[in-house]
């Protein structure tokens, strides 16, 4: 049975074209272009996987999210978006998103993402992933040294696999290149998800809001 | 007398009698009503037609109300002016000092106010206030000349030379105003015509190109997707203003992105730089950026892959970048002699700063060359 899917974005020709790209192998059981009939969509047909836009005419995304987060909690979200600010992506990940990716995504990876976020998965995109090293590698303030160190850190092979997936590998070769099986490299990049969300790094969404658009 | 509202509607105040006048001369009540009450001051003429035209009226259907129209309005001024004037000569009964001026300022007032009546066209309104600015200076005149002998007489100078003031006022504020709003309109035309022929000349340039080439090449699906993977990036930056690329770049971070961009260009292709860190564009970083400028340039050349992954990690400890591709590769023992730029312009180029470079290939499973230099 194949996975059912939201997609919510403001531009028609987007959301024809992934129904044609993914409807073969996945089942797109409703569109949205705002917040609004988002909410709506979503609440009526109950999807594993919504595919959320960073910005939608009405706002972001994260509106979404906030809205069902507590009456809908199996539903899994992937934002997608044209360019890549990071303070955008990451308010949609710390708001719950399993994950990011460009619109410039292919068909068959766009499905692969799809599946993945709905087995619980995360998805890095290599932008998301140097977006998560670049936040992690720089010294932690004094403050957050103190508490929940574990959450402000990558470990050491989370960092490894961090940069494989920046380096544009896919959790396939980065398993036969470090030697460890897929679903360890899933459960590593879960795990930097999770302390993406809980970070209490301050300089995380300072740093996401004096960057411009990478 | 509750609200200037009330008495600018057309609703019966008394006896309905100026209101009914006002239809059937086609003029505004207001203007009726300032007659009656004028005339009224003289020796109570204005009561007597009052109460006669009451008396005619009453009982009688109301034909269909006139348009109100400038010269109607203008009529019942003259022709109150006319009646104060035979009621002056024959009675004497007209308060001439203070009647005149007042009367007049209240025709006036009455006239160039902008709700006298619903649709009055910018033109009209413009005659009215003429009318009334015309009739102020009269009204200032007949002050001064009504104070006659005792022209010292301080206070009714001043009345005079205020009320002249106001009635240039009156003249002169629209045509001011006008030329002030045509000016400014004139300006926000002109910038909003600049920019958008601007804006035109741009598109022109840029995206209208780009359309019409993926148009002739849709059959090329990789050049397609490069091609409006340039524009997209091109018209960002000039949409958002992003740095100026005629401009050095100040750092190891814009110095590769902008590298990856001009693969991109030059070669049509996908180029993905990721930057982690950033550190100072010293002679050996800018070796490192040309090697993988380098490296970006043979993957685009030789690798048949869709895209190019270009990252890299500077820290305190080491600089090192990636530049992947999933293409053809090839046997990195037997490099073909065409390829020597390979070693040349990669290996040698950061070897000179006590960097490194490895190359990872092999046919069918893609490329990747690792450009490493050690802290400065």
């Amino acid at each position: 049975m194949s996975i059912r899917v939201v997609v919510v974005d403001d531009h028609a020709l987007f959301r024809q074209g992934v129904t044609t790209a993914v409807g073969s192998q996945l089942d797109v059981v409703g569109e949205a272009d705002d917040i609004e009939s988002g909410i709506a969509v979503i609440r009526r047909t109950k999807p594993e996987v919504v595919l959320l836009d960073v910005h939608l005419t009405s706002g972001s995304g994260i509106k979404i999210i906030e809205a069902l987060a507590d009456e809908l909690p199996a539903t899994r979200y992937l934002a997608l978006s044209v360019s890549d600010a990071p303070a955008d992506v990451l308010g949609l990940v710390r708001a719950g998103a399993r994950g990011y990716v460009t619109k410039r995504i292919g068909g068959a990876d766009l499905i692969d993402a799809v599946n993945k976020v709905a087995a619980g998965d995360a998805v890095f995109s290599p932008k998301l992933a140097g977006f998560v090293l670049d936040t992690f590698t720089k010294p932690a303030p004094p403050a957050a040294d103190n508490e929940d160190d574990e959450i402000n850190r990558l470990s050491p092979r989370e960092h490894e696999v961090m940069q494989h997936l920046a380096r544009g590998y896919a959790y396939k070769e980065i398993a036969a290149e470090l030697h460890i099986s897929v679903r360890t490299v899933e459960s590593h990049a879960s795990a930097v998800l999770r302390k993406l969300q809980l970070t209490n790094r301050h300089e995380l969404t300072h740093w996401a809001a004096t960057r411009r658009l990478v | 007398m509750s609200s200037t509202r009330r008495f600018v509607a057309d609703e019966p105040l008394a006896l309905g009698v100026a209101s009914r006048l006002a239809g059937r001369l086609g003029a505004s009540p207001a203007v009726v009503r300032v007659a009656f009450l004028l005339l009224g001051l003289a020796a109570g003429v204005g009561v007597a037609g009052y109460l006669f035209a009451a008396a005619v009226l009453a009982g009688r259907e109301e034909p269909p109300a006139r348009p109100v129209l400038l010269r109607h309005n203008l009529a019942v001024v003259i022709g109150t002016a006319g009646a104060l004037l035979l009621v002056e000569s024959f009675l004497h009964a007209v308060p001439t000092t203070l009647l005149w001026p007042a009367g007049l300022v209240a025709f006036a007032a009455t006239l160039a106010h902008p709700t006298l009546d619903g649709e009055r066209s910018e033109w009209r309104a413009m005659v009215a206030r003429v009318a009334a600015g015309v009739i102020l200076m009269i009204a200032g005149f007949l002050t001064a000349v009504a104070s006659g002998p005792d022209l010292a007489s301080l206070w009714q100078a001043i009345a005079a030379a205020l009320i002249l003031l106001v009635g240039i006022g009156f003249l002169l504020a629209p045509f001011l105003q006008d030329l002030i709003d045509s000016a400014d309109r004139e300006r926000r035309d002109r910038i909003r015509a600049e920019e958008r022929s601007d804006i035109a000349a741009h598109l022109h340039d840029s995206v209208l190109q780009t359309l019409t080439l993926i148009q002739n090449r849709a059959s090329d699906p990789q050049i397609t997707a490069a091609l409006a993977h340039h524009q997209e990036r091109e018209l960002r930056k000039w949409l958002y203003a992003e740095s100026d690329e005629s401009l050095p770049a100040q750092s190891l971070r814009p110095a590769l992105e902008r590298a990856a961009e001009e693969v991109e260009d030059q070669y049509l292709t996908i180029v993905e730089c990721i930057v982690v860190g950033d550190s100072e564009l010293n002679d050996a970083a800018s070796a490192v950026v040309g090697a993988a400028r380098e490296a970006m340039i043979n993957a685009a050349k030789f690798a048949e892959a869709p895209m190019i992954s270009v990252y890299a990690e500077v820290s305190t400890t080491q600089l090192v970048v990636f530049v992947r591709d999933r293409g053809v590769g090839f046997d990195v023992e037997r490099v073909p002699t065409d390829r020597r730029g390979l070693s040349d312009s990669i290996q040698h180029r950061v070897e000179r700063f006590g960097g490194a470079a490895t190359i990872r290939s092999a046919p069918g499973a893609g490329t990747e060359v690792r450009i490493e230099m050690p802290p400065a």
